[in-house]
């Protein structure tokens, strides 16, 4: 594989991240991954800062593998893929999402 | 906005399905043109060794047409495989073309055919409407709703925020088919964007026809059109008058060396003699731009005696800022994965435009449910052919290039013509079947409508990757093994086309009795 594409690859790896973050920062998509898991609006703070912080390093990767105005029109394209990729797996395999950003609800409970 | 939304979509949705749909093949155009064209099925890299200029293509341009005005050389690319020649004649500067083997410059078999760059890429941009522009001003017109559909769709969107990535699939039809037409709309909507602007923005010179008129009026000298000047000064095309007395051609190699000085090796790729056998001629070169955005569209130009360097024409800022509009939005440059992005991205702008339309007849049906209503029977029959009726075409287009005999006349017309006919025949008969089925039932006829057409698309697709494989014996192993991209990849893309149409066909399918049970609830 180009060093080219494996960047390519990267920048959508961490903007599928970035994406699926702000979703888990929405409260009706949080409740449909982590069931009975009280969302805390610091968490939300966490994800949404931690999602810009992914997109933004997305957007690093692909000016690394190319030109800077393809690197910008492919990271576009990415971050459209990205976004259907998550409402996909938020539609058909909403647990999956549980693995990139884990919590427990007893953990929860005694932290409250 | 709602009544913005529905009416630019209801009036013009079905045409802009049809840009988009043939907008997306186009980025592959080339590659659907080598499954098109077996003879040009060949293989061709950078690090080839390029034909010689004087010894080996020369002696071709003499024989074939010595006294052609204009020679045109178009070296062979990677996607494009195979050296071109064309000659022009004194009515038309582009009459007749010949494909050669890029190394052993055999002649190959003419393609009979004008493939998908030269049907479908221009459907794409002008409806195949040449008369007055009309086609191109229909697309024209289609791309401002287009831009009006994407600003209102977002300023409608309820929830554009907290339903981001809402989709529910499994929930009823209405609502999935909204979520699709949201979700995806949004998704999509910086490349929509981009897509479409840049496409108004490359025409220009058919929307604003009169621009040159008006800034260089000053400049227009006896017997020069303002256009002239225009196409002159800002995009380096100069015409040459002959001088009527005779010339001897230089040799070319010392040319294309010299342009490669400044250009980088390998970057020519085409070269255009005019007047090569008169006193006043020229050789104009033109470089590839593989690898930036913007089209490059610089040129050098060299006396045809002499061999002199004439002139070089570099493109303004401002010029270059249209080039790298155009170059996003033709995609000619070398990005295997962006244009894959940029296909996918137009199918899903399809996706958006028929969601959008089917939902519309929905909720047009629910609230006339009891007596069908002719309007929204015919909006859904319109639906019907736009959508599915397009997709049948192109693939009777593509099975009418397998399937008629090599022949360059057929029926009393150009092989390429009948091709062309067959693509439009289909599409009138599907329109006539969807009008037929809404009729016949004005209240279940449109989910009839659809799903037939549906397995017919899948049909037709699966005997396109046939007829490739019986009329060239290149089947999907073969050009798997072999790493003959453009063909496995056409195929590969039929047969997911094929797929997903017998998918949405099943659906449909389970969705008839439904409506009969909701029906007679009613009743």
């Amino acid at each position: 594989m180009s060093d080219a594409a494996l960047y390519s690859l990267l920048a959508l790896l961490l903007a599928v991240l970035g994406f699926a973050w702000l979703a888990l920062a929405l409260p009706n998509h949080w409740r449909q991954v982590h069931h009975g898991v009280q969302q805390t609006a610091s968490r939300q703070v966490a994800l949404r800062s931690g999602a810009s912080l992914m997109l933004g390093l997305s957007l690093l990767c692909s000016l690394a593998g190319d030109s800077p105005a393809m690197a910008i029109l492919l990271w576009l394209m990415l971050l459209g893929v990205a976004t259907l990729l998550v409402a996909l797996t938020l539609s058909w395999r909403a647990q999956w999402l549980a693995l990139l950003w884990p919590a427990r609800p007893q953990a929860e409970r005694s932290a409250d | 906005m709602d009544e913005l939304h529905t009416w630019a979509g209801v009036l013009l949705g079905v045409l802009l399905f049809a840009v988009f749909w043939t907008g997306s093949l186009s980025v592959f155009d080339k590659e659907i043109d080598r499954w098109m064209m077996p003879s040009t099925r060949l293989h061709w890299d950078d690090s080839m060794q390029r034909p010689s200029l004087d010894r080996d293509i020369r002696p071709l341009l003499e024989q074939r047409a010595a006294n052609a005005p204009v020679w045109t050389i178009i070296l062979p690319l990677e996607r494009t495989p195979f050296l071109t020649l064309t000659y022009g004649s004194e009515e038309s500067r582009k009459s007749s073309r010949d494909l050669f083997h890029p190394i052993t410059l055999e002649p190959l078999a003419k393609p009979l055919t004008l493939g998908a760059s030269g049907f479908i890429y221009p459907f794409h941009h002008n409806l195949t409407l040449r008369y007055k522009n009309i086609g191109a001003w229909l697309v024209g017109i289609a791309g401002m709703a287009m831009l009006c559909l994407l600003v209102s769709g977002v300023v409608i969107h309820r929830k554009l925020f907290s339903e981001f990535f809402t989709l529910r699939l499994h929930r009823a039809f209405g609502r999935s088919t909204l979520d699709v037409h949201n979700v995806a709309g949004v998704a999509l909507l910086p490349f929509h964007l981009l897509i479409t602007l840049s496409g108004l923005i490359v025409a220009f010179a058919i929307y604003y026809p009169d621009a040159p008129q008006h800034t260089y009026r000053e400049q227009v000298q006896s017997g020069v059109s303002a256009e002239r000047v225009f196409l002159g000064e800002a995009l380096g095309r100069i015409r040459l008058r002959a001088a009527k007395q005779p010339g001897e051609l230089a040799p070319l190699e010392p040319m294309v060396a010299k342009a490669e000085q400044h250009w980088g090796p390998g970057s020519v790729y085409l070269l255009r003699i005019n007047n090569p056998k008169d006193a006043n001629g020229n050789v104009l070169l033109r470089r590839t731009s593989h690898s930036s955005v913007t089209k490059d569209i610089d040129n050098f130009r060299f006396a045809n005696v002499s061999g002199e360097v004439m002139g070089r024409f570099q493109a303004s800022a401002m010029v270059n800022t249209w080039n790298f509009i155009a170059g996003l939005h033709y995609i000619q440059f070398r990005h295997d994965a962006l244009r894959w992005l940029y296909f996918l991205g137009g199918l899903g702008g399809c996706v958006v435009i028929a969601t959008g339309l089917f939902f519309w007849t929905q909720a047009r049906r629910k609230k006339q449910q009891r007596h069908g209503h002719l309007g929204v029977s015919l909006l859904d029959a319109l639906s019907v052919a736009g959508v599915c009726g397009v997709i049948l075409a192109t693939l009777a287009f593509l099975l009418a290039n397998r399937w008629l005999p090599m022949q360059e006349q057929l029926f009393g017309l150009g092989r390429a013509r009948v091709e062309i006919l067959s693509f439009y025949a289909l599409w009138l008969v599907a329109s006539a079947h969807a009008v037929w089925r809404v009729m016949q039932d004005p209240r279940l006829g449109y989910l009839h409508a659809w799903r037939e057409q549906c397995t017919a698309i899948a049909l037709l697709a699966v005997l396109a990757v046939l007829a490739n494989w019986l009329t060239t014996g290149d089947h999907l192993l073969a050009t798997l093994r072999s790493g003959n991209g453009p063909v496995a990849g056409t195929d590969l893309c039929l047969l997911a086309a094929a797929a997903l149409a017998l998918l949405a066909a099943h659906k449909l399918r389970r969705r008839v009795p439904q409506e009969e049970t909701l029906e007679v609830a009613h009743v």
